[in-house]
């Protein structure tokens, strides 16, 4: 055994020198003053460094901040769990207001008053985590983005006050891209927003409608594209062979297509894409109100971290002002921080959750969503799966049993 | 006094020989098993102990869940589909490539095997553009029928999958019953017309009974490939269709569920096991027949001239039919590399994507340059390259030196035993890999500094056997003759392997590797599996870039990784022929 581990340690030795060459990232948490794990995309397009922009504010070099950006807020929680017993981050960025919950329960973050916190909305505390596990750092709601080029208010007058049952009724679901609830946060508000709208009679939760969301589904899944992730969504959105102008994204995406200053069209000239919320009503109001689900991201302490204290300083800057402001612009949200500037070609082009008549997160509680949550992804991964046509099923009897009988005399001969 | 020393040098040799062995031994070995099987043995582990719930209701629900009951019966129904229709195109296909005798064959052969490696991620954006719902075969057929219904819909579909399974796995077929076709005893054909048997009775009692294990040993082979399909899956139609591949990565990265990925795992490993055995059954029986046989098979120049209209309209079918398999194969790649050139944006030019990708600019969504990309993609190529081609070689002489001696006096079951460990890593599917590398190595130090370290491991496990496979048959052809009379002329072992063995089997060996170069190029479940995030390569980045407003970005990685896998192709065609089976 012992001459196993020579050969072995032989032979990883010859290999790793070339990787100290290439450059690749050594991740120990003593190499460095603070360990950072978030998702790709977090202030990346088109980029704010916030990385060296802390570095100048605390005075520690920028070599010193390690940031692990991994595929999405799912793997950043994944990869917590299971580091927990040792952790190598102090601090996580980009997990929301459903994924909170898997975190509490695994007990990976420690509950930090932050006195930035002073200058958060009370609002966005309370719904995300009032516990402040989780601090939030930005904020939108999930709506209906669709291309205006291919579909408008014109073509689909439906659109303006859109229904959760009218992508059933116009066949908009044929031209609709939603995301995987198990694979993706934008998805899984997706599918809370159906919850809260239409209900579930299983738990007794009425929801909006008081009816039962696995019906909206069964009937649309025929018809829609489901992607395992937001960045396939966009492509499917994006390309025309592809026939979808409609994806499930945020309400602040038309604001991308605006003000982006390489994919933009600039502020004043006319908007490429537009995003709706539903208009659902319970039954006896006449009025039309527009209803949204809201997701909520936050930052949060890992508990033991290797750094506290400055990851302590980092939080508190991350919620500041100074960062806030580069929000609207790089990671396309809402500032949670109440003093940051919102550029006015954002607050143009996007939806406001604010301006929203009923969050349905009001309806569909944190308390609703922990008890719930794990059952109805099942339900919903039941209702979207599919085992294949009879049709073919009987073509594949047919063809095995004569493949059967095929060999099986072959054998006699 | 020579005699003595003789033996002296002869022992010397000898004892060399055997130190070599035991070091190469020892080194694959501990491959394996670092990196092999004792992650495999975590899989089992996981799916038998288990964390707060009782295990025996864990996996209860893992086995009476709706949606992994559905997976796997959709793994079993797509697999056999795509594998019966595969065979029904290639089998005539093969017999026309073994029979007929015209200028660039073997190129086009070898051009029809590119499917195979191509990586997944390419062939889904070849599928979009040639089979979207407003890609090229929809457009033009709706502007022929006048209507607005696309005629192929591959997304969410049974059809797309099974048409992504049969352009994957064509090749196979074709280039399996190529030789089955050639070994057919034609002189018995010859005999039985003479003595009146129709074409069909001539079919059923001669042809048939030939060539049916080879027939079904490839037709096997694809059913194991499109049973662990994953990335086609994945794209092109889960959540509603899962095959029990998607479904372990679905139970691992979307509900954090271990236990019931780990059974899943396990349950694949088992099923694949079962068909990789029933496969080397019929592959034995095939070669054995193919045994000792004089072939009397002779391929005809192709032509048209002097030939009766029946003839000619066979042969105009044939071409067509043929044609028709080219376009089908080559369409989807030429499409990515059409489309690269497409401006898609206002202000783009013809070359925007190439132009970004060379730029070495950092594009934000990737977090990296391009540049960066390409360096990771060839520097775990080669190095996966590398350690395959060793292993590889280790096996064969292995296999052939040491096992075959000890076949004659060992029982069957030890036998049994060890081929059924040598046969294992084909039987695991790269997602399986992946997972189990991950629950073993996930949380050590050297996974969160050195991910690319896995990722090649992996890769050199996926790659082996397609290595190990081309080698041995250059192996096989050694003649057993000249090494006798070399020896008894006095050369020793390591002349022997200089003059005699290396010669005949470097062309096995470089063609070997290019091959695993070509795979290791495109690999994409274990690598997405595993470094996602943090050692990114081509399929990777393509993947990733997709989203940044233009096609061209990506399609130009994609048409580069598809110029690199041709050069690699070409290589191999100058050189020799691959091996698809395993």
């Amino acid at each position: 055994m012992r001459r196993v581990f020579v050969i072995l340690i032989l032979f990883t030795s010859i290999l790793l020198p070339v990787q100290q060459t290439k450059g690749t990232t050594m991740i120990n948490a003593e190499d460095y003053s603070l360990v950072i794990y978030t998702y790709e995309s977090l202030l990346a397009d088109p980029g704010y460094d916030f990385v060296s922009a802390y570095a100048a504010y605390s005075g520690i070099s920028t070599d010193s901040i390690k940031v692990v950006y991994m595929e999405d807020a799912n793997s950043i929680l994944s990869k917590a769990i299971l580091e927990k017993d040792s952790p190598t981050a102090d601090v996580l960025i980009g997990l929301d207001n459903v994924l909170i919950h898997k975190a509490k329960d695994e007990e990976i973050l420690e509950n930090y008053n932050s006195p930035s916190l002073v200058n958060i909305s009370s609002n966005l505390i309370t719904n995300l985590d009032p516990e402040k596990y989780l601090l939030p750092y930005d904020y939108g709601i999930i709506a209906f983005w669709f291309d205006l080029n291919r579909i408008n208010f014109t073509t689909n007058p439906e659109l303006e006050y859109l229904k959760l049952s009218d992508i059933l009724k116009y066949n908009l679901d044929k031209k609709l891209v939603v995301e995987d609830p198990t694979l993706s946060s934008p998805g899984l508000g997706f599918l809370l927003w159906t919850i809260a709208i239409y209900g579930d009679p299983k738990i007794e939760f009425e929801g909006v409608l008081g009816q039962d969301w696995r019906d909206w589904w069964s009937e649309a899944k025929k018809d829609l594209r489901i992607t395992s992730s937001w960045g396939d969504a966009f492509s499917i959105y994006y390309t025309p062979e592809e026939n979808r102008p409609i994806m499930i994204s945020y309400g602040t995406s038309p604001a991308y297509d605006v003000c982006h200053p390489d994919y933009g069209v600039g502020e004043g000239n006319p908007p490429p894409s537009a995003a709706v919320v539903s208009h659902e009503n319970p039954t006896q109001l006449t009025v039309i109100m527009s209803n949204a689900w809201l997701q909520i991201e936050g930052i949060g302490l890992v508990k033991d971290a290797p750094h506290t204290t400055e990851a302590k300083k980092f939080i508190d800057w991350f919620l500041d002002k100074e960062l806030q402001d580069n929000i609207p612009f790089n990671n396309w949200m809402y500032p949670a921080n109440i003093h940051a500037e919102i550029p006015s070609c954002f607050a143009n082009n996007s939806i406001n959750p604010d301006s929203i008549d009923v969050i349905l997160n009001d309806i569909l509680t944190p308390n609703m969503i922990q008890d719930n949550l794990d059952n109805w992804l099942d339900d919903w991964e039941a209702e979207v799966a599919s085992f294949g046509s009879p049709a073919l099923l009987l073509f594949t009897l047919l063809a095995s049993t004569m493949v059967y009988v095929i060999v099986k005399k072959r054998k006699t001969l | 006094m020579f005699a003595n020393l003789r033996r002296i040098t002869e022992s010397k040799d000898e004892l060399y020989s055997k130190l070599i062995m035991a070091l190469a031994v020892i080194l694959l070995l501990s491959f394996l098993l670092a990196f092999f099987y004792v992650p495999l043995i975590r899989i089992f582990e996981y799916s038998f102990t288990s964390g707060t719930e009782p295990l025996g209701l864990i996996l209860k629900e893992t086995i009476t869940n709706k949606v992994n009951l559905y997976a796997i019966g959709f793994t079993f129904l797509q697999a056999f589909i795509s594998s019966i229709l595969c065979l029904l195109i290639g089998l005539p296909a093969g017999y026309f490539l073994a029979k007929y005798n015209f200028k660039g064959k073997e190129i086009l052969v070898n051009l029809l095997t590119i499917p195979f490696v191509l990586p997944p991620i390419v062939v889904l954006a070849g599928f979009l553009v040639t089979y979207g719902n407003s890609g090229w075969v929809n457009t033009i057929w709706e502007s022929i029928t006048n209507s607005t219904n696309p005629v192929i819909s591959i997304f969410g579909t049974v059809q797309g999958i099974i048409l992504a399974h049969v352009f994957y796995n064509l090749s196979v077929i074709i280039r399996l019953t190529i030789p089955a076709w050639q070994n057919v005893d034609y002189d018995q054909v010859e005999v039985s017309s003479t003595l009146g048997a129709s074409k069909f009775r001539i079919l059923r009692k001669i042809i048939a009974p030939q060539i049916m294990n080879s027939i079904v040993a490839a037709t096997l082979l694809v059913f194991v490939y499109t049973f662990n399909s994953f990335a086609i899956v994945l794209k092109l139609a889960s959540p509603i269709y899962n095959t029990i591949e998607v479904q372990i990565y679905r139970e691992f990265k979307g509900a954090n569920n271990y236990t019931g990925a780990s059974f899943l795992a396990l349950l694949q490993l088992i099923l694949n096991s079962v068909v990789i055995i029933l496969y080397i059954m019929f592959d034995r029986k095939s070669r054995h027949s193919a045994e000792g046989k004089e072939s009397s098979f002779k391929t005809i120049k192709f032509k048209f001239r002097n030939q009766n209209w029946r003839i000619i309209f066979r042969n105009i079918m044939m071409i067509l039919f043929i044609i028709l398999i080219g376009l089908f194969t080559f369409l989807p790649i030429l499409a990515v590399i059409i489309r690269s050139f497409v401006p898609d944006k206002t202000g783009n030019t013809i070359l925007f994507g190439y132009q970004e990708f060379f730029s070495n600019k950092v594009i934000s969504v990737l977090h990296a340059n391009p540049l960066v990309l390409l360096r990771n993609t060839l520097f775990l190529a080669s190095i996966s390259t590398l350690v395959t081609l060793i292993l590889s070689m280790i096996i064969v002489f292995i296999l052939r030196n040491r096992f075959q001696s000890l076949q004659e006096y060992k029982s069957s079951r030890v036998d049994n035993l060890i081929s059924y460990l040598i046969i294992l890593p084909m039987a695991t599917s790269s997602i399986t890999l992946a997972t189990g590398v991950f629950l073993q190595y996930g949380n050590s130090n050297l996974f969160n500094t050195a991910v690319w370290f896995f990722v090649i491991v992996s890769h050199v496990i996926i790659s082996i056997p397609f290595a190990t496979r081309t080698i041995l048959s250059a192996y096989n052809r050694i003649d057993v003759e000249l090494l006798n009379v070399a020896s008894t002329l006095g050369a020793s072992k390591f002349r022997n392997f200089r003059k005699i063995i290396f010669p005949m089997i470097y062309r096995g060996i470089i063609v070997g590797g290019l091959f695993s170069f070509a795979i290791s190029l495109g690999e994409f479940g274990a690598t997405y599996f595993l470094a996602r995030d943090k050692f990114k390569t081509l399929s990777i980045g393509i993947y990733d870039s997709i989203s940044t407003q233009t096609l061209q970005i990506p399609l130009a990685m994609a048409s580069l990784l598809i110029v690199v896998t041709l050069l690699c192709f070409y290589g191999i065609h100058k050189l020799g022929e691959i091996e698809l089976k395993v």
